[in-house]
């Protein structure tokens, strides 16, 4: 009986203890959840992709090459593969696990430009052989315009999204919110260049596809198309669309050959000649079915689209004496997103937007086989906190919060001991109405002092000349003298317990009062008044409110940065997430190291009232 | 024993000076003319005037009218939301931080292998930052990206829809949930310190006597952590009505109107001052909150007289 009863107090207790670690698990969720996140992708978080899962990467680039068929994803990945036995056969795989790449060969060169890695090439093995990091590519640039803004955020604004290579230079676009464009790197001397606005485009330009054995490039933006000869460095001819060119911009640009270039709109494409200078259409191909039409594939009179859904085929009809909307349309019966798309040998090989490639033969559309390109890594990184410091002048506020906090936790604690001493061991008129006072302060709402405060501020800023709004005196005096009231309190209850003979001791011996305050009973006191001051610094560090109306840009403290910075990036959550963890940080590490401390002194102060 | 002279009494009041001195410009002097402007129709046109601002239109106590009875005008309505709000808000946050606490602190008072480790890790939600827990739940709670539906729906499928959060009724759960998670542990910790002041021998006494661990519980374990529960209430009262940070960031991320179901009179009080630039009301609105809350101490001090008497 009584082992019994033992026995089930032991399973009780066990219980117990895994329940306490559970809640402990549970509780501390939201905290591992705001520190996950703000390693991930933003792109993912908004995709509700929260799991460690792989990355999904679309194709990117599907090119033949004489060891078999070259495939590159957005994520880094590439693969060598070839049609064998009715399967994609895997010759060779990698990863490099890099952020929104392209990549571009000419001959046996392998280029690729990524968000966050920048321009590399890669050797036959595919290992990065030289590469110019967005620091070299930013170096460039303000070399090149010193006054024009290099957007900081680059992160998933940057779509480095098309690159080219050419005999002689390479050529990427590196797109931003405002600043940078097509980036020339000469092979040469490696040295590289700007093509935008600034440096005469007549519009901006955020996409780039060869014209395969001529110097040429065609650069297409939200506004026009543009001829570029990467051999003259210079502009063949530009249109605009809907002015030379009757429509908006089409879903693909594809060169035919040197003077035809292909577009494709939605369920439809045309050919327009771009001889002589201008550009004239000179085919309209089927109506597709409505289709939204993704990528293009091009081989003499015979062109492949991708898209939504699938494949499907249309013959150029090359008469222009005929209106001819008689082009022969099949599609495949693959239920299969194209994003990308090439002819390769007798197949044309689509990929889609996980990194699974298909070949389908290229006359009647059948899918062949399939394969698919290594998937990327977790995507965990420390970027968004390397983005967050460029963007924000982080490390002022955090500064400027770590002086005001430690000031005012300094000036408040030296009040707060003087005057809690005394109301602790000294018998003197008005004891009673200061002890009241000092709790009906806290009765009172922070806001009602604040409008008064604000005004008064700005008055005897008016009258006198001396700033206090958006500085840091007036922060920390403010504070300090806010904080003073509750910290008597606390300390009042430390004091008081420091036994009397201690002190008088001391006064026997022949100190004066302070100076049995100063070696006495301050050191006495030290536990707790180490405890409240930590506590007075959290509290520093909680607090929104007067801040916000009472600093300016040079003295913002990081409540007030977070704040303003979260009110200006809606859906940056990542980085959010990346300026929660760096606002907790400091103030976790403080109560980490003087958990002991803080906690002994709180519940002393509290349960002995 | 030595007697403290008079002329050492009186060196308190140096002691008592920079405080007092503190408080004189940042305590009373404000307090004073807060409530002077609630009198008057102060706005950012005519700040310049301040304390000389005119009265308003409908005489002395104007402010006081619109903000109380005058239900043609949205302060009214407002204010009324924003009180209706705060009364749920505060109750709620403190009785599940209290239910909370009390749990995480029975569960720590026990002898078990990691319970230092556990009470750390069970304390550092009140170490984050308010303004930090507003924004961290704000993301959490959005309808499509938020971990809260993703788990609810996605993987527990406890609900067939994803429910809107931060619009609408709910949001009074979105700002309680957050707030009794960061404050929970404060409660735990003063319990935790509470149940290890009782004496043993009092459990041992009531086992001879052969009470259950209910009558336990109910007969002596509530009533001598009282002394805790009422510093746990006030502390609940002052911090819950007067909570700003944790609203003021969910919602628009820090610029935003929580909705009428989210909106604490803080918050409200915070927009009509330094949105809407309309000090007096503001004004008016910060008495009457302070008055209503002097009055709730007072009520709270009734209660608990005698707990405080006997420390």
């Amino acid at each position: 009986m009584s082992l019994n009863y033992l026995a089930r107090r032991r399973l009780l207790g066990r219980f117990l203890t895994i329940a306490t670690f559970a809640l402990v698990v549970l509780n501390l969720l939201p905290i591992l959840w705001m520190v996950y996140c703000s390693f991930k992708d933003n792109n993912e978080i908004l995709l509700g992709q929260v799991g460690l899962g792989h990355r999904k990467a679309q194709v990117q680039m599907i090119r033949e090459t004489s060891e078999g068929i070259l495939a590159g994803s957005r994520d880094g990945g590439l693969g060598l593969f070839q049609l064998r036995d009715g399967k994609l056969e895997t010759l060779r795989a990698v990863n490099h696990g890099w952020f929104s790449a392209s990549f571009a060969t000419w001959d046996r060169e392998l280029w690729a430009l990524s968000a966050d890695k920048g321009l590399m090439e890669l050797s036959p093995e595919w290992k990065v052989t030289r590469r110019w990091d967005m620091g070299d590519l930013k170096a460039a640039y303000r070399r090149q315009f010193p006054n024009h803004p290099w957007n900081t955020v680059w992160v998933n604004d940057v779509y480095a999204s098309y690159l080219v290579a050419k005999p002689d230079a390479v050529f990427g676009v590196l797109r931003m919110d405002r600043g940078p464009g097509v980036v020339e790197l000469a092979k040469p001397n490696g040295a590289p260049k700007f093509l935008n606005i600034a440096s005469g485009l007549p519009f901006s330009v955020d996409e780039l596809q060869d014209v395969p054995g001529t110097p040429r490039i065609l650069m297409v933006g939200p506004n026009g198309l543009i001829v570029w000869d990467a051999k003259a460095h210079a502009e063949v001819a530009h249109w605009e669309w809907g002015v030379a060119l009757p429509w908006d911009r089409p879903n693909v640009v594809r060169s035919l050959d040197a003077d035809e270039i292909l577009f494709g709109h939605s369920g439809f494409a045309d050919i327009f000649s771009i001889s002589q200078g201008k550009i004239v259409r000179t085919q309209e191909l089927a109506k597709g079915e409505g289709r939204e039409i993704q990528s293009a594939a091009v081989d003499g009179q015979t062109a492949w689209f991708g898209g939504v859904g699938g494949l499907w085929k249309m013959h150029a009809v090359r008469d222009s004496g005929s209106d001819s909307g008689e082009t022969a349309l099949s599609s495949s019966r693959a239920r299969f997103d194209a994003v990308a798309l090439a002819k390769v040998g007798d197949q044309v090989v689509a990929g889609g937007p996980d990194g699974e490639l298909v070949a389908f033969s290229a006359g009647n559309l059948d899918s062949l086989a399939a394969g698919r390109l290594s998937q990327g890594r977790i995507y965990v990184h420390w970027r968004n906190y390397i983005d967050l410091w460029r963007n924000l002048p982080f490390g002022t506020y955090l500064f400027n919060s770590l002086v005001v906090c430690t000031l005012v936790m300094a000036i408040s604690m030296v009040l707060a001991s003087l005057a809690g001493y005394a109301l602790a061991r000294f018998r003197f008129w008005g004891k009673d109405v200061f002890g009241i006072s000092i709790l009906a302060t806290q009765m009172i709402p922070g806001i009602m002092f604040l409008v008064p405060l604000y005004v008064l501020f700005t008055k005897v800023s008016q009258a006198t000349g001396i700033r206090i709004v958006g500085t840091y005196w007036g922060l920390v005096a403010l504070y300090s003298a806010f904080y003073v009231p509750f910290t008597i309190w606390i300390l009042r209850g430390f004091f008081a317990v420091i036994p009397k003979e201690l002190e008088e001791a001391a006064l026997v011996d022949g100190c004066g009062p302070l100076r049995a305050f100063w070696s006495v009973i301050l050191p006495a006191a030290m536990p707790g008044i180490v405890a409240t001051g930590i506590y007075v610094f959290l509290t520093a560090w909680d607090e929104l409110m007067f801040a916000w109306v009472l600093t300016n840009e040079s003295t913002y403290t990081i409540p007030v940065g977070i704040r303003l910075f979260a009110g200006n990036y809606q859906n940056r959550y990542d980085l959010m997430m990346a300026a929660a963890t760096i606002a907790t940080l400091p103030v976790m590490v403080l109560f980490f190291m003087m958990q002991k401390q803080i906690v002994s002194g709180l519940t002393a102060g509290a349960v002995k009232g | 024993m030595a007697h403290f002279t008079s002329r050492r009494n009186r060196m308190a009041y140096w002691f008592l000076a920079p405080t007092v001195l503190g408080m004189a410009f940042v305590h009373v002097l404000p307090i004073v003319q807060g409530i002077w402007l609630s009198f008057l129709a102060a706005r950012k046109s005519n700040l310049q005037l301040y304390l000389d601002a005119p009265l308003p239109d409908n005489g002395l106590f104007g402010n006081y009218k619109d903000v109380l009875f005058n239900s043609s005008s949205a302060l009214h309505a407002g204010m009324a939301d924003a009180v209706r709000n705060t009364f749920w808000y505060a109750l709620l946050v403190t009785l599940g931080t209290s239910v909370f606490g009390l749990m995480g602190a029975l569960l720590l008072h026990r002898a078990f292998r990691g319970r230092s480790l556990a009470r750390t890790l069970l304390l550092f939600p009140w170490v984050v930052p308010t303004y930090v827990v507003g924004l961290l739940w704000g993301f959490m709670w959005q309808q499509d990206t938020g971990i809260v539906n993703i788990v609810l729906h996605d993987w527990l499928h406890l609900i067939s829809y994803r429910p809107v959060w931060l619009l609408g009724p709910n949001t009074l759960w979105a700002i309680i949930i957050p707030t009794i998670w960061r404050f929970w542990p404060y409660s735990m910790l003063l319990l935790l310190a509470g149940l290890q002041n009782i004496p043993h021998e009092v459990y041992e006494a009531a086992d001879l006597d052969g009470a259950t661990v209910w009558q336990k519980f109910r007969r002596i374990t509530m009533p001598l952590l009282s002394p805790v529960w009422s510093v746990l209430l006030l502390n609940g009262l002052i911090f819950n009505v007067y909570s700003f940070n944790i609203v003021i960031m969910m919602f628009g991320n820090g610029a935003g109107f929580p909705g009428r179901y989210g909106d604490l009179l803080m918050t409200a009080i915070f927009r009509n001052s330094f949105q809407m630039w309309d000090f007096g009301h503001g004004a008016a609105m910060s008495v009457l909150l302070m008055l209503g809350m002097i009055a709730l101490v007072v009520v709270w001090y009734r209660i608990f007289r005698n707990d405080l008497t006997n420390e």
